[in-house]
């Protein structure tokens, strides 16, 4: 007869963990089986030779260490312990604004506080990523999740990797919330294609194949990155507003405030290898290049041309009549070239009187029309107006541009004395240093007296010492003129 | 109840009491300790160690379980994390089962000295250190309960506490243990 009881059963049986019946069993079958017997001898001879190991003592000097490192461990604690300071200083001030409160209105409000700080954050990260912000015509955008072209609508977030893809007379407004605004028109097709987001700035890079970006920049802009390659050019963007249009390969490059940074791509047998040249394109100033050839050389904008960059400043609204004028040391010709364009947003055309609007409007067909004695009037009564509704939104633009009109219809007296007004009442605008800088140089034209200018460029030098218009006024000194 | 009263005491911050019980239990870890991991320096190292922690964390014991399981149970996460430490290998561990050919701190462990003439001492130490040796080669789960249950004469329901487990696994764990033991010391040829 085989034996069926194992080590298990014996291991158990010694321990007393089986029951009264089964313990008889096992007994009798244990007498009657010489191998099981064996085994039982075994175990009780192991148990009893492990219970016999004597208990070791510790060594001596141990209580001494242990109260010694015991010690040291607590005034480490005291020291490092600044969890605990925390902890301790934020359950003070807990208790000192609630003070009797359940655990779980604790938990429920350290929950609170958690979620909102998250959710805080990652709407300030939501609120900078762009959005369309407008779209009309035909304006499709392919998402590589979705993998089809879908139909663009407002308030669609923009995700790295987005093409939007433009028929002709379709516009899409993309905002980033407080740092540029950007319209895509006409034909086009533009890839998004980097998109970073760090904590206050924002990196996007978009990619043109053809069509026609402009973008506007806000103060805040400043430390975020923009970089726009087109098969020709890559543009770089230094807190500015400007166009970009690509056409058949072609791009030109408007900008009307800051510096765009152009790097053009040079055709390896003309640079040796594939080399970016940069130019620094201007407030004021276009460039245009073609895939693998020099950039033509930055020239001012012509009459056409601002009109188009008018655009610009419907995208970001800023509460100021705008002169449409450079900003580098050749603004005076510009301003006395031409009768200069002025730009009146919606937000400044709603709290202007009429009248104010209507006789700018007048001025403006009368210099057209070439008409002296009606743009003479119509200035007057002009001034008259400024006089009566001034406002630190439009007094100084208008009057340089009443100036700029006499300038243009050749009544030098009258635009003289506008521009003595302007830098007399309104010395700290960014226009005063222009009307003095424009006052010489209309002694120098156009009265031939040359003095009478010399002394106002240096009398300007000294005034305005770190203003465009003083450059040129060092330049006008100068002893080679 | 004496103990519990000693703790809370303690608990409250007397420094004093808190010496009381570690002069009651100091022992009874040190050599549970010694028995786990088999090297003496480290078992005081890890016996000092496991009187800091539940000085430092006394605040979280509480007075459901014994407060001697409650030490067990840091001596035991300490040995075994000891254990698990890749340096132990190197440093403490004897890779043969030979007595004769192992490094030298089980030969002058002094094991139990109860026996008296020479040559029984000498056989005596022999066999302790072979059992020491055997004990060290077991599975630290299987370890634990021949441990707490051979070596210790803990009930399997105080075991089961202390190893978190129910009272027949710390059965289980220790018929392996046991046979295992017993493989290892040659008591059993051939196995089951």
């Amino acid at each position: 007869m085989k034996c069926e009881i194992k080590f298990k059963d014996i291991s158990l049986y010694l321990d007393g963990r089986y029951s009264q019946k089964k313990r008889e069993a096992l007994q009798v079958h244990i007498a009657d089986c010489p191998r099981c017997s064996k085994k039982v001898d075994e175990i009780k001879t192991l148990r009893a030779s492990l219970t016999r190991l004597v208990p070791i003592e510790e060594s001596s000097g141990f209580d001494f260490e242990f109260n010694r490192s015991l010690d040291e461990r607590l005034r480490y604690r005291k020291e490092h312990d600044w969890k605990a300071k925390i902890q301790g200083a934020a359950s003070n001030i807990m208790d000192s604004i609630v003070m009797p409160m359940p655990a779980i209105v604790k938990v429920a409000a350290s929950f609170i506080l958690v979620f909102s700080l998250a959710w805080s954050i990652r709407a300030q990260a939501l609120q900078k990523m762009p959005f369309i912000e407008f779209s009309a015509g035909e304006a499709r955008i392919y998402r590589q999740a979705t993998n089809n072209w879908i139909a663009t609508r407002p308030k669609m977030r923009l995700k790295a990797g987005d093409k939007i893809k433009l028929s002709a007379g379709a516009v899409v407004n993309i905002a980033s919330k407080g740092r540029y605004k950007a319209r895509i028109k006409d034909e086009s097709l533009i890839v998004l294609s980097k998109l970073n987001s760090g904590l206050r700035n924002i990196d996007t890079d978009f990619s043109i194949s053809y069509g026609k970006l402009l973008v506007n920049t806000t103060d805040k802009f400043k430390g975020s990155s923009m970089r726009i390659y087109t098969p020709a050019c890559d543009a770089e963007v230094v807190g500015t507003a400007f166009i970009v249009e690509v056409f058949q390969n072609r791009t030109w490059l408007g900008v009307l405030e800051g510096r765009v940074r152009l790097l053009s791509k040079v055709h390896p047998l003309k640079a040796g290898s594939v080399k970016r040249l940069s130019t620094y394109v201007s407030a004021g100033q276009e460039a245009s290049t073609m895939p693998y050839l020099y950039s033509t050389v930055p020239k001012l904008l012509s009459n056409r041309e601002w009109k188009t960059m008018l655009e610009l400043y419907q995208l970001v609204e800023k509460p100021q009549v705008m002169l449409l004028l450079g900003t580098g040391p050749n603004r005076v010709d510009e301003f006395l070239e031409r009768p200069i364009p002025v730009y009146i947003p919606d937000a400044v055309r709603r709290v202007t009187p009429k009248e104010l609007l209507e006789a700018i409007d007048i001025v403006k067909q009368a210099t057209r029309e070439g008409n002296i004695e009606l743009v003479k009037k119509n200035t007057l009564r002009l001034q008259g107006l400024l006089e009566r509704y001034p406002s630190p939104q439009y007094s100084v633009e208008i009057l340089m541009f009443i100036a700029s009109q006499l300038h243009y219809v050749h009544d030098y007296i009258a635009a003289l004395e506008v521009l003595e007004k302007v830098s007399a009442q309104y010395p700290d605008s960014e226009f005063a240093s222009l009307a003095q800088c424009s006052i010489a140089t209309i002694y120098q034209n156009n009265f031939k007296d040359i003095d009478k200018a010399r002394m106002i460029y240096s009398q300007l030098i000294t005034t305005y010492p770190g203003s465009a218009d003083a450059i040129r006024a060092k330049e006008m000194l100068s002893p080679q003129r | 109840m004496e103990v519990e009263n000693i703790v809370i005491r303690a608990q409250e911050g007397d420094r004093e009491a808190f010496d009381e019980l570690y002069s009651e239990y100091k022992r009874p870890i040190l050599n549970y300790l010694y028995r786990f991991i088999g090297n003496r320096h480290c078992a005081e190292e890890l016996t000092q160690e496991t009187f800091i922690r539940a000085y430092i964390n006394l605040h979280r014991y509480e007075p459901r379980a014994k407060f001697s399981s409650w030490l067990y149970k840091i001596a035991g996460n300490l040995a075994r994390n000891f254990l698990r430490h890749a340096s132990y290998d190197k440093r403490v561990r004897p890779v043969k089962v030979d007595p004769y050919a192992t490094g030298e701190f089980l030969l002058t462990e002094n094991i139990g000295t109860r026996e008296r003439g020479p040559a029984e001492r000498a056989q005596a130490k022999e066999t302790k250190a072979l059992i020491q040796q055997a004990i060290d080669h077991l599975p630290a789960h299987l370890k634990e309960a021949v441990i707490l249950c051979d070596i210790q004469e803990l009930s399997y329901e105080a075991a089961a506490k202390i190893m978190k487990c129910r009272p027949m696994t710390v059965g289980s764990r220790l018929w392996r243990g046991r046979k295992k033991l017993a493989e290892l010391l040659n008591y059993i040829k051939n196995g089951e």
